[in-house]
């Protein structure tokens, strides 16, 4: 039986459950865009690795 | 999202301004647009997809969709203007999409756009006034995303394609459109493409000579192995679309008199040969699975006689099982009195003659081995043949399955040229085309086979780059934190990954269950319906004695039935997640818009389907002809529609005996009027 997405996130650490949806919250934003230019890809990945460099800091 | 009106000027057969209007009623939902073949019907269905995402689905696009009449009565260097406006309602408000492209008529009756095609979405603000959205493109994507937008508006033919087998990777897309899925895939894709290439560069910056080898290997490794995944996935479309092309050709070739037997023989073959590629695996799986568990016994024909002759030696020389243990001896030389009752002293003799013995006697458990090891010798030779054996019979399985194949290749050969040896130039094209698919498609299948045996060793090399990283890195206070962002990086990919996995299957369980609901409801039948593992729309039925069964070979009743389930289910589905707080698609009411559909259904399925279609969804808008509406269709229907509209097709001339109300010769030039009402 496969997990469900509860309990695959409730196994996960706190720290990365939070990445994910901070992750997904960035992602979001840009939905509806079908294909992304390459300035929108840069400013999510950005984003990305700023909220890591937040949540990793030792 | 309601549709109350579409207003179509100068788009394909529509010259000058033409106005549809649908009924909003929750109870009288259903709008019917009555036209003949050629009316313009497929046209409508592409003008709300034009005026949604400017893009159609005309074989050539959006190239010719201005209309010839509008051309040919302009001058040279007059600007031409095509527009498509929908009104609708949506989560309270009433919106009006607009979108125009203008176009310059150039000598020879050609026409080039003036720049791109303009969009604009309005609604009417609280104040009563009109206010314009400023991102209007994504705003018509959020009230319905263009992925979903084809199972609201779909026409006949697509109906009954989304119950092939081949159309399983569609069933895969809805799911993921619905449940928003792309954007976890995007997620996974920017934290495990661009987001660990960056911390793996600051690995790299801190890190010196062999580590920072390891660290660019690494990221080289990372980078083939997402190149390599893309390309599996491209090979996957591939062949999904050409197993899609060989099923819709194939249906073709059962419809053809001439060839129907053949065909038939043909879909039996093939049932039979995936059977026995099935079998053929399972039993080349077993094959390995004694190799791997028993194999080594083929290598100890000499050694375990050998060993048992070493053992009985020793056996009979009184060294094994030696009678006296070592704890005895030590126990002695402890209490320093032999069992004849000598002193022992450490130094002494006496103690000496004793110690001897300690290194004879056996240790511990060594009995008890002996004892094992004699017994487990003595049926080697049994547990060898008996492998062999088993290595025989399934050798034997697995060559008559292989001559099986053969056969039944050959006989499908065979059907093939007998199909292409037909008289009808039709049949012969057909069947050229299926034979280029399938070899196209064993090509793809082939490639990517290859590149999944790419990944496979890209994988075990970056485990090993991966494992002597680490180690280098423990070595190197330098690059800790970046490489422990690096792991979290991954760590978090790899999760939202199973995530995604984890909400498709539950999203396919669900629609599942819901497609089965409608089904039964509509076929009363012993027969229900599935989603299956790989996305299959499936139709089970009950053998007494045998148990379920799979209906592979669906009828055309059948088929649109099972889709018409799974749309509801969207529609449905997408209602609910309305109702929700979801982080992904927001959902919502939407309407189902059919163009031609019972085309090739039997009475007894026109009416099942026509008494279900008020309840698939809160709007529908059915484009049909007079005789798919006509009959039992009508009489279903009739009660629930809230607007009957028509097509009225004018042309210089139209084939003998289709002239009518509808369809009308005499004209100057081709061109569709809308008028109320149906005329029968």
């Amino acid at each position: 039986m496969s997990k469900s997405p509860k309990e695959i996130l409730s196994e996960t650490t706190p720290q990365i459950r939070s990445i994910i949806e901070q992750v997904l919250k960035n992602e979001r934003e840009y939905q509806h865009f079908r294909k992304l230019s390459s300035t929108q890809e840069s400013d999510i990945c950005n984003r990305i690795i700023n909220l890591v460099e937040k949540e990793v800091k030792s | 999202m309601k549709i109350s009106s579409i207003n179509i000027s100068n788009f394909r057969q529509f010259v000058g301004s033409q106005k549809l209007s649908f009924s909003v009623d929750d109870h009288e939902n259903i709008s019917v647009v009555h036209g003949e073949n050629g009316a313009g019907k497929t046209s409508i269905l592409n003008a709300f997809k034009w005026c949604f995402y400017g893009r159609t689905d005309f074989d050539t696009g959006e190239k010719n969709i201005l209309n010839e009449h509008a051309i040919s009565t302009s001058d040279d260097g007059d600007v031409i203007s095509l527009r498509v406006t929908v009104e609708f309602e949506h989560d309270g408000r009433n919106y009006k999409a607009d979108r125009s492209q203008e176009y310059k008529k150039l000598g020879n009756n050609s026409v080039e756009p003036v720049g791109g095609n303009v969009f604009e979405l309005s609604w009417i603000a609280a104040g009563g006034g009109f206010e314009k959205s400023k991102n209007p493109g994504t705003q018509i994507n959020q009230i319905l995303p263009e992925g979903m937008h084809s199972y609201f508006f779909f026409n006949g033919e697509r109906i009954e394609k989304l119950a092939y087998e081949s159309a399983s990777h569609e069933i895969r897309d809805a799911i993921r459109n619905l449940m928003g899925l792309e954007i976890m895939e995007r997620g996974r894709t920017h934290l495990s493409g661009r987001v660990r290439k960056h911390f793996n560069k600051q690995m790299s910056e801190g890190a010196s000579g062999l580590l920072k080898d390891l660290i660019e290997k690494e990221g080289l490794l990372d980078e083939k192995i997402e190149k390599i995944k893309s390309n599996i996935t491209s090979e996957d479309d591939n062949i999904a679309g050409f197993e899609e092309t060989i099923q819709v050709v194939e249906k073709r070739l059962l419809s053809i008199k001439d060839v129907a037997a053949l065909q038939e023989e043909r879909n039996r073959l093939n049932e039979s040969l995936s059977s026995n590629r099935e079998a053929f695996q399972e039993t080349s799986r077993k094959i390995k699975h004694v190799i791997g568990t028993r194999g080594f016994l083929a290598f100890l024909h000499d050694a375990a006689p050998h060993v048992s002759g070493i053992l009985e030696e020793r056996r009979q020389k009184g060294e094994l099982p030696y009678a006296i243990k070592r704890q005895f001896i030590d126990d002695l030389l402890d209490k320093g009195n032999c069992i004849c009752g000598t002193d022992l002293v450490e130094g002494e003799e006496p103690y000496q003659n004793v110690h001897r013995y300690r290194d004879k006697a056996s240790p511990e458990g060594i009995e008890e081995a002996f004892t094992r090891t004699s017994g487990a010798l003595g049926q080697f030779g049994w547990a060898r043949n008996d492998m062999y054996q088993s290595l025989l019979d399934l050798l034997a399985d697995r060559k008559s399955l292989d001559d099986t194949r053969e056969e039944l290749e050959g006989a499908l050969s065979e059907i093939s040229s007998k199909v292409s040896d037909s008289e009808l130039e039709d049949v012969t094209q057909l069947e050229a085309r299926r034979r280029q698919c399938e070899i196209d498609r064993d090509n793809a299948v082939g490639h990517r086979g290859l590149l999944r045996g790419r990944l496979e060793e890209a994988r075990t090399e970056l485990e090993q780059v991966q494992k002597e990283r680490k180690e280098q890195e423990e070595k190197s206070g330098k690059v800790a934190l970046a490489s422990k962002r690096h792991t979290v990086v991954e760590e978090a990919a790899r999760v939202l990954e199973e995530l995604h996995d984890a909400l498709a299957e539950q999203t396919k369980q669900k629609l599942s269950k819901r497609v089965n609901e409608t089904f039964q409801n509509i076929l009363k039948k012993d027969y229900r319906a599935e989603i299956d593992d790989d996305y299959c729309l499936r139709v089970i039925k009950d053998v007494p004695g045998v148990g379920p069964q799979i209906v592979h070979e669906k009828s055309t009743g059948e088929s649109q039935v099972t889709s018409l389930s799974f749309v509801a289910s969207i529609v449905s589905l997408a209602h609910e997640q309305s109702l929700k707080d979801s982080t992904f698609f927001k959902g919502g009411v939407f309407p189902i818009i059919m163009d031609s559909p019972f085309g090739a259904l039997d009475p007894d399925y026109r009416t099942l389907i026509a008494r279900h279609i008020p309840e698939l969804a809160q709007q529908i808008i059915l484009l049909v002809s007079k005789s798919q509406w006509d009959g039992e269709v009508q009489e279903e229907c009739e009660k629930r529609v809230g607007k009957h509209q028509s097509l009225i097709y004018f042309a210089p001339k139209v084939r003998e005996g289709l002239d009518s109300y509808y369809a009308r010769p005499g004209s100057e030039y081709e061109y569709t009027k809308v008028e109320e009402g149906y005329h029968g």
